[in-house]
């Protein structure tokens, strides 16, 4: 296999296709799970050696099990620092994931909807993406490879605590089930603050996906489980879809609250955002990605006929920094970024 | 010198502000003796408490200090400061500190969801709600007949353990 294999630059993963349940309003379902192996050190303690001998074995598990003749292996310094942003802006690798001294790996199944990180917090953390609301598929795919590796690799686990993890909050299941959501609704309608106080009383955590301070914060959110031990995975998963599919009732209200009321005002906005979307010249990646959301909200509410929400989905993984730049096999700086973003857009939209 | 005003005699050496049931801001000026008759602390009294805090505190830091996991050599300190454990002997070592934790962070103590290898019900789950999909799909059709072998499944599945 060779070394610079990656997700192609012009396809995105399945997971951000809108095909499943309620995709107008979540973009997808993340489950995450922390494991670790008995008889080595916890990332805090462990030496050089230790983190090689997890990669070593993870890569012989998967291997062992055919999964990796199903996607791309890769460790952290085979990833130049562009597609390691690459990674990040597809959701493969977390945000905070920033470039150490320590030995990491990554696997990605080639659709990238299942994938394995290596020696960052825990020695290994899962992750399975799907489309739309779906937590419940996406953890069967992952119970299954988490499966399949146990048969390979001493996870540590006593009857006690359950699976036991670096850092006391994920221990127990190890389970973190996450929905991404689009709710411009009710971010308009100045609802979104009591519906994130009641989340925390429920034992749930949101936040804003493309971090601190982008404007994109305000109309993009993330709600996951904060507890992991004492309940069951299926307790967890029913609780965060329950709680998800109230949000998605609240956010269908207040569309169709300012569908009656302010339909005029939300018509002009979305028209204005999809004609500067069709013409401008120079986009950043920000006003782009707030643009192509509001084109969005415009197709779900049957304002914008001539595009779909996949074309819409695509542009919002292909127009972000790092994964342009790959799509066009070149780098870049910010200006020549900015002219080839507004280029791509235009393009797909007039053909739209 | 002000006398206190309590007693009326002795010199006041404390000087006590407090905001009254009617919200209004007094002040009272006290002896040594009416001031502790009060339960009112000196600055005596407060920094002999903040001296027997800091001891309590000093005790708990080498408890912590000296509380190390056998395996990997992390102190209860250390992961205090950190957040983060060094192996899977340090939920033992340190297991009787840890349940106060995990009660506050996770409103439980033990582990109720599955052990390695083993299924949990959600293939079941999903199976039986694909089927009564198509339940609804075949009841929408008018194929009772396939309508009536999907519930009968349904049962099956639903009865069944594991």
């Amino acid at each position: 296999m060779g070394k610079n294999i990656l997700p192609e630059g012009n396809t995105v993963g399945k997971w951000f296709l809108p095909e499943g349940p309620n995709s107008d309003i979540v973009l997808s379902s993340r489950i995450r799970l922390a494991r670790n192996l008995a008889g080595i050190p916890f990332l805090p303690r462990a030496e050089p050696k230790d983190q090689e001998k997890v990669l070593e074995m993870v890569k012989e598990a998967l291997n062992e099990q055919r999964f990796l003749e199903e996607g791309y292996f890769l460790t952290e310094n085979e990833l130049s620092p562009l597609k390691l942003e690459f990674l990040k802006e597809r959701h493969l690798i977390p945000l905070d994931f920033v470039r150490s001294e320590r030995k990491r790996g990554i696997y990605i199944k080639r659709d990238e909807t299942e994938s394995i990180l290596i020696n960052e917090e825990d020695h290994l953390r899962l992750q399975s993406l799907t489309s739309g609301m779906d937590l419940f598929s996406a953890y069967e795919k992952i119970e299954n490879l988490d499966n399949t590796l146990s048969e390979e690799l001493p996870y540590a686990f006593t009857p006690e605590f359950g699976y036991l993890t670096t850092c006391p909050t994920n221990v127990g299941t190890g389970l973190r089930a996450s929905l991404f959501l689009h709710l411009p609704g009710l971010v308009i309608t100045k609802e979104i603050e009591k519906v994130l106080r009641s989340l925390l009383e429920m034992g749930l955590v949101a936040r804003g996906i493309y971090g601190e301070g982008s404007e994109t914060k305000g109309n993009l959110f993330q709600v996951s489980n904060q507890i992991t031990l004492g309940l069951s995975e299926e307790e967890i998963l029913e609780k965060v879809t329950k709680v998800g599919e109230q949000i998605v009732e609240y956010e269908k209200k207040a569309r169709e609250f300012l569908m009656r009321d302010f339909r005029l005002a939300i018509e002009d906005k979305i028209a204005r955002a999809y004609a500067i979307l069709k013409n401008a010249r120079l986009l950043n990646s920000e006003e782009a990605t707030n643009l192509l959301l509001l084109v969005r909200l415009g197709i779900n509410l049957n304002l914008i006929k001539e595009v779909d929400l996949k074309t819409i989905n695509i542009l919002l993984i292909l127009i972000r920094p790092a994964n342009l730049q790959i799509y066009y096999n070149q780098e870049m700086e910010e200006r020549e970024r900015d002219e080839k973003r507004a280029s791509l857009v235009r393009s797909v939209l007039s053909n739209g | 010198m002000k006398k206190c005003d309590i007693c009326k005699k002795q010199a006041a050496t404390h000087k006590v502000h407090r905001i009254d049931e009617n919200g209004q801001w007094t002040e009272l000026n006290l002896c040594e003796e009416c001031a502790r008759a009060k339960g009112i602390l000196g600055p005596k009294e407060i920094k002999t408490i903040l001296q027997i805090l800091a001891e309590l505190k000093k005790k708990i830091l080498e408890e912590d200090n000296k509380l190390v996991c056998p395996k990997c050599g992390m102190s209860f300190a250390n992961f205090k400061a950190i957040g983060k454990l060094g192996c899977e002997e340090c939920y033992t070592a340190f297991r009787e500190k840890l349940i106060p934790i995990l009660k506050e962070l996770h409103h439980s103590t033990h582990h109720t969801g599955k052990t390695p290898k083993e299924e949990t019900k959600i293939k079941k789950h999903l199976l039986i709600k694909k089927l009564r999909k198509e339940l609804k799909e075949a009841i929408a059709q008018e194929d009772y007949e396939r309508a009536a072998a999907i519930r009968d499944t349904i049962k099956k599945y639903e009865t069944k353990d594991g």
